[in-house]
């Protein structure tokens, strides 16, 4: 039993802190080509909104470049892009704040090939209340332990551990109704 | 369970894998940050000054899509570390505490439609207002009426991709009246620009836009600046919470921790920065005169893995910090802070909300427990 399974949207390297870099934008080109596409997936799945997901991504990707000194340095910089993409996404301000220019929308291709496991699977996440599905997409798709998710989610470890596992009972539950 | 059968792992990786790529825009991404550089520009933050004035600030709001609850009398709950007996200045209080339901702690929160407003009264009662579809509170005013936003979607069902140039939406600056009844209604959308409604007073309302902080007067909607971003070296617009009265303005950012930094409108110096040890609840707001400021905030209490709401009241002339306690209960799991309204200049209501620790797993916002803390600055 256990979390790792290997998947081709998991980057080859782990969340951990970047390398401080001489050359602040090579270092932020890296960490962002390599965390980018998963988060963005991440925030997809939390939020049930992929259009939303993607200007979240890149509205946490923008704070995270301003201030790159600094997160960088941090323990988990991929986990802070989470964290504030998604309260960036279910902010309420952000119904006000949509006016401001999203990104160029020029990457929506679809998915490659049509996966109806994967559809089966998404739609069963799409099922449970949204605080468990954040928790377990810290937990399986961004590879956070218990004690990273609680931080990135500002919960307690006790709580992480009870949305975990009602959020894959219930996971399990929606996946059985659709077979 | 601490462990993710690799069934539902892989179900859950089969799922992200249905989302299209992202496309790795990193020229958006920078142009995204050099858009918000540029309201920041060589303003010069910090230095110290001191400072009082006069009138009323205004709560930022939260709306939410769960069902209000019922209305059931607010209770006054003690508060340990001060004497939590209401004053004699309450009735009627210089702020009107109104409350509403955080979707995002309580409800699934994927769509956020708009919740009627609820005050509570110095007696400790609830009162329902009833409010025009789809307002949104900015402010609600000593003498009665209520400042708000109103959203009408004038396309609706017409699927269209959010951006400056989205067509068919209005955002009007509405007030209502003591009874209810609509009083004014302006459209204050530009097209291209963010508008928030920060706070209002009898004569004006506060609106952040793209440039700044703007009072727009209520009467004739005539706008005028009062601080520009550029001057006060930062995008006004992007704080997650602000306060403001005319010559003063507190606002949060909260990336990274809770951090409050209060500025002079005049020149936007900012004069001081508090910070907590936690993450900030909504329902930051300035005293009547403007001395003080409350700053909800919650933290985590690890070696008893539970979240605890706190209240800490600053000096925003000297960022001294002038109270830090505990509002919650501890026979409460935690829920949220809905609203703040000082009584007068050394009182603050906290209305909070939380739910019996041996409350089911699964339950509906109506299982909440809303409560109202006194805090009494000495």
């Amino acid at each position: 039993m256990g979390s790792d399974v290997a998947s081709p949207i998991r980057p080859p390297d782990q969340l951990g802190p970047a390398r401080p870099d001489a050359d602040p934008d090579a270092s932020f080109e890296r960490f962002y080509r390599t965390h980018v596409d998963r988060i963005h997936r991440a925030l997809a799945l939390a939020t049930g909104d992929v259009g939303l997901a993607r200007e979240a991504a890149d509205e946490a990707m923008a704070r995270a470049y301003a201030r790159w000194d600094r997160i960088q340095k941090l323990d988990n910089p991929a986990g802070w892009v989470f964290r504030v993409g998604l309260n960036w996404a279910t902010s309420w301000w952000r119904k006000v704040r949509r006016e401001r220019p999203p990104a160029p929308d020029d990457s929506d291709a679809p998915a490659a090939g049509p996966d109806p496991v994967g559809m089966a699977a998404r739609s069963a996440l799409d099922q449970l209340p949204t605080a468990q599905r954040a928790v377990i997409v810290c937990r399986v798709l961004l590879d956070l332990s218990t004690a990273e998710t609680a931080a990135v989610l500002d919960l307690t470890e006790g709580t992480v551990k009870s949305r975990l596992s009602r959020g894959l009972a219930g996971l399990r539950t929606a996946l059985a109704e659709k077979e | 369970m601490d462990a993710v059968p690799d069934d539902l792992a892989e179900a859950v990786h089969r799922a992200a894998r249905t989302t299209p790529p992202h496309g790795s825009d990193l020229a958006a991404v920078r142009r995204r940050a050099r858009a918000g550089r540029r309201r920041r520009s060589a303003a010069t933050a910090g230095g110290l000054a001191l400072f009082v004035a006069l009138a009323a600030g205004a709560v930022p709001l939260l709306a939410g899509n769960a069902p209000a609850p019922t209305s059931r009398p607010a209770a006054t709950s003690a508060v340990p570390a001060a004497p939590s007996s209401p004053s004699p200045t309450w009735t009627p209080p210089a702020q009107r505490l109104v409350m509403t339901v955080d979707p995002a702690r309580h409800g699934p929160g994927e769509d956020l439609p708009f919740l009627p407003v609820e005050e509570v009264l110095a007696d400790g009662s609830v009162r329902r207002h009833p409010v025009p579809e789809n307002f949104s509170l900015g402010a609600a005013l000593p003498d009665g009426r209520l400042v708000g936003l109103v959203y009408t979607d004038l396309l609706p069902g017409s699927p269209r991709a959010d951006g400056p140039d989205v067509e068919g939406l209005s955002i009007k600056l509405v007030v209502l009246g003591a009874d209810g009844a609509l009083e004014r209604s302006r459209e204050v959308r530009i097209k291209g620009q963010g508008v928030e409604l920060i706070g209002a007073d009898q004569r004006v309302a506060y609106l952040a836009r793209d440039t700044g902080i703007v009072t727009h007067d209520l009467a004739t909607g005539r706008e005028r600046m009062l601080l520009r971003s550029s001057t006060a070296g930062v995008d006004l617009l992007t704080a997650s919470r602000t306060d403001v009265r005319p010559d003063l303005l507190v606002e949060q950012r909260d990336d990274d921790g809770c951090r409050t930094d209060v500025r002079r409108t005049a020149d936007g110096v900012r004069i001081a920065r508090l910070t907590v040890g936690g993450v900030c609840e909504n329902g930051l707001r300035l005293a009547p005169d403007g001395a003080l400021v409350a700053v909800p905030y919650r933290r985590l209490d690890q070696s008893r893995d539970r979240r605890e709401q706190r209240l800490a009241v600053f000096d925003t002339a000297t960022g001294a910090l002038r109270t830090d306690q505990a509002i919650g209960n501890p026979a409460m799991t935690p829920g949220a802070v809905h609203g703040v309204a000082w009584s007068d200049d050394l009182t603050v209501r906290v209305a909070w909300t939380g739910l019996p620790v041996n409350a089911g797993r699964d339950v509906g916002v109506d299982a909440l427990v809303r409560e109202v803390t006194t805090v009494r600055v000495q």
